[in-house]
């Protein structure tokens, strides 16, 4: 079964070009991310705007490629690890849950 | 109208009855210092200091009543020492009785820094240009006093040398002109620099930063002492012997990291605190800086004056 993802509760975040920067107010955390991870969080965002509020990494994926015409299955298998990898480090600092 | 009473007008009978008794209501920034000591090195020391500044009368509030006494006991007379006390607690160790500049200045900052919650504080000079300030965020050995001396000097209006103080409801800092404070080495540099229009009020050694020196802020922050500046220019400075000037770009989430890194009370503030630091980071230009002469470094700082504001 998919691991399910959810964004922490009453986090803030800005961004800032590139970056984005997050604050985790009930760890009294601010951490930087790169673009990756605003890409992520910005994905995490729109799930939550819409209501949603956990989604798994299929969902993510499909949301992240969405404007991405016919995208062959070496570009969705790769993706989907890129996007692993950013999905632990956004767990790691407590940006998800 | 009748301008303001200064410190500066007061007879030295006048200044030592306040000081033994109620209290010198000194307004500097938004606050006003009631401050009492019997020690004779302030009864000199503050008026070239503080010449400039008004003072309150003795029945306005004072956001803080301080002072800087002497130790009793064998302290009093075997390597005699002083105490700064706040409300009648002390929260420093004691120095030695010939410190009472430095210890006044390090306590009138530990006021703020542990009692201004209502803004965002930050340990950086400010300076200001134009109406925007631009913000030298740096840890202690960075060559941001000596460049914040160098700078004020060549024109640009002085905020702070030590804390940058940020409104959370405007984003506007605010001035907190005070005794400009430089260690060591850069005593003599500024002194060479500043030539023969720059006076150290007091120097005094073997304190436990080293050689402190101390001058008066320029006329101009303290008579503009209420005028506050928007942000402008994030600029991390590093001294690096021998190096040319140079600014290099930061990205604004870099700066926003370093900032936290250097605020006092930025967690305290929870959610106000990061809204009102991205809220200044977005409004800044951010750069790095290392510099080793000072006249390259005024004048990058003079080009980078010229940058619309909140240029990335």
């Amino acid at each position: 079964m998919s691991r399910v993802y959810r964004l922490t509760e009453g986090l803030l975040s800005r961004s800032l070009g590139d970056e984005t920067v997050v604050y985790l107010p009930d760890r009294f955390e601010t951490h930087l991310l790169d673009e990756a991870g605003a890409q992520v969080l910005e994905c995490a965002l729109a799930f939550q705007s819409s209501g949603r509020a956990a989604f798994t990494a299929a969902d993510a994926l499909t949301w992240l490629m969405a404007d991405q015409t016919n995208p062959n299955s070496s570009d969705m298998a790769q993706g989907a690890q890129a996007l692993d990898v950013v999905l632990a480090d956004l767990c790691r600092v407590g940006v998800l849950a | 109208m009748s301008a303001a009473l200064t410190l500066g007008d007061l007879s030295p009978q006048a200044l030592d009855a306040a000081l033994r008794g109620p209290g010198l209501r000194l307004r500097t920034g938004p606050w006003v210092f009631a401050i009492r000591s019997r020690l004779p090195q302030l009864l000199t020391a503050l008026p070239a200091l503080y010449g400039r500044h008004p003072l309150a009368d003795d029945n306005t509030f004072a956001d803080f009543h301080v002072e800087v006494i002497r130790a009793t006991g064998l302290r009093r007379y075997i390597r005699p020492q002083i105490y700064f006390g706040i409300g009648g607690e002390s929260p420093f160790s004691p120095l030695p009785a010939d410190q009472g500049v430095p210890i006044l200045e390090w306590g009138m900052n530990w006021c703020i820094t542990g009692h201004a919650h209502h803004l965002l504080v930050l340990h950086a000079a400010v300076l200001e240009r134009n109406g925007r300030a631009l913000i030298l965020p740096a840890p202690s050995g960075s060559g941001k006093s000596t460049l914040c001396a160098a700078l004020l000097l060549r024109g640009w209006r002085l905020l702070s040398d030590e804390l940058a103080l940020i409104d959370p409801a405007t984003g506007q800092l605010l001035p907190f002109p005070r005794a400009v404070s430089l260690k060591n080495a850069s005593i003599e540099v500024i002194q060479a620099f500043g030539g023969d229009q720059l006076q150290f009020a007091s120097v005094v050694r073997d304190t436990v930063k080293g050689t402190v020196g101390h001058f008066a802020p320029p006329p101009d922050a303290v008579e503009r002492g209420d005028e506050r500046a928007g942000p402008g220019w994030i600029v991390f400075p590093k001294y690096v012997a021998g190096s040319a000037a140079s600014l290099s770009p930061m990205t604004r989430g870099q700066a926003m990291i370093g900032l936290i890194e250097n605020a006092f009370n930025y967690n305290l503030l929870h959610r106000t605190g990061f809204q009102t630091m991205a809220n200044l980071v977005q409004a800044s230009t951010c750069r790095r800086f290392q510099y080793s002469r000072l006249d390259e470094a005024v004048q990058l700082f003079d080009e980078l004056s010229c940058l619309p504001p909140g240029a990335a």
